[in-house]
This record gives C-alpha cells, structure tokens and sequence, in this order.
C-alpha cells in the first residue's frame, strides 16, 4: 500500500523551493535506503527550481505549486502540480547530459534535466486545462 | 551567503559556510566568488566540507567561478560530501575538476 509522506504547497519562490526541500528531507528521515533521498531531494529540486524559472516566471505570488509524494513498496513516487504556463512542445525537455568542452566553453545550465533523467524513473508529463502534471518515482538503488 | 576566504602556503582557500548552493543563492554566490578571488593567488581551493546539497544552478555557479578565474589559475574543489559528489558525477564535472578528499589533502597534494 502506498503512504502519503509529504504534501505541501509551494510559494513561487527559491527560497520556498528550499523549505521544502528541506521538509522533504526531515520527512525521509529514518526511511532512508541506499541513498533515495538524496537523489529525491535532486530531483525535486530540479523540477521545482524548472517550474519556478519557466512555467511560473513573472507569475509572482499567483504561482501555486503543490507536491505530494508517497512511500510506494521501496521507492518513492511524485507527483507535481503548477498553474504555470505549459512545458515547451507539450513535453519534457531531452534529458541529455551536457557535453563538457574547454574551459571557456564548460557549460553553466543545463544539467537539471539531465539529472532528472538519470536518478527518476516513469517521469510521465500531463497538461490538465490550466495546470502542469508531472509524476516520477525514485526507486532504490540496487 | 556566507563565504569566507583565507591564504595559506600560497594558497587562496575559499570556505563556503552554509549548506546549500541552491538557485536561491547561485547568482549571489557567483557575485562574492567573484570578489574574493579577483586577486590572489594561482590556485585556489573551494572548500565544501560544510556543504550537503547542491542543485544544478549552484553546479553552474561553481563552474561560472573556475571560468571567471580564467586560463591561468585555477579552481579545485575539496571535502565533497556524497549528496555534493554525486552531483559532480552525474554531470561528469568531476573531470573537469581536481577534487580532493579534504582541505588538508588539498593543500598537501
């Protein structure tokens, strides 16, 4: 059976991204297996600061965002709402990795959805009429 | 954002105090990395030991720092803990970087 574990809205606002990041991590407190908050907190952290940056910029305190994430068998599963504007194309970015040149040429961004893709699993994106969907699971490393 | 910074054996030792870099801070944390490196030494040591979390703008920061460094000095980093390590993995930034275990192995090495 799967246990809500964490539900809390979130202020379209770094510093409110970082409260709950941090609640999030109390919240795993004890459940921890493997590493999975770890990679949980990236990941929610890269879809949180995604949705502030772009689905949410310039929307100010209109901006809602709403997470909940439940304890599912030995993993997590994820599921964030936005009342942002729609992900580009209707989908999620390509989740590759950067390359990596000289110096002067290293990349600054970029790296967010590419983490998302390496550590989350089933990443699934829906457009609802006037809201964002997007659920993943972390799993237990093996 | 709490930086502060220190000389030692010709060594520019920058110590983050908090214990995120995260998008609420990057840009500040670029801005003071900017200042306190502007002068100094070749080699500088960001030192992390006091860091547990990293997101990709604070990976973007650290990145900005080593290239505003330029070409003739260099940034590496040291104390990684494993949440701030696997980050560097993932993104294959541990290559670009000289990672040390900690300051003081930075500093003999």
């Amino acid at each position: 059976m799967a246990e809500l574990i964490f539900d809390t809205d979130v202020d379209n606002d770094p510093h409110d991204v970082r409260r709950a990041l941090i609640d999030f991590r109390a919240t795993m407190r004890g459940r921890d297996r493997g590493g999975l908050t770890g990679s949980a907190e990236t990941v929610l952290a890269e879809v949180l600061n995604n949705i502030v940056e772009h689905a949410l910029a310039g929307r100010g305190q209109d901006g809602a965002i709403h997470v909940r994430c439940h304890l599912e068998g030995a993993g997590l599963c994820f599921e964030v709402v936005d009342n942002g504007i729609p992900l580009p194309g209707g989908e999620c970015p390509a989740r590759t990795m950067p390359e990596l040149g000289k110096l002067e040429d290293l990349p600054e961004g970029g790296f967010g959805w590419a983490l998302v893709g390496i550590l989350a699993s089933d990443l699934e994106y829906q457009r609802d009429r006037h809201e964002n969907r997007l659920r993943f699971r972390l799993l237990v490393p093996d | 954002m709490e930086l502060s910074k220190r000389e030692l054996d010709g060594v520019l030792i920058v110590t983050v105090n908090e214990s995120r870099i995260d998008s609420a801070v990057a840009i500040r944390f670029k801005d003071m990395m900017r200042q306190l490196t502007e002068n100094g030494p070749e080699r500088v040591v960001l030192d992390l030991a006091h860091v547990d979390f990293i997101d990709s703008s604070g990976l973007g920061a650290i990145v900005g720092a080593m290239k505003l460094l330029g070409a003739d000095r260099r940034l590496d980093l040291s104390g990684l803990r494993d949440n701030v390590a696997k980050v560097f993995t993932l993104t294959r930034m541990d290559r670009v970087f000289r990672i040390h275990m900690s300051l003081s192995d930075a500093l003999g090495g």
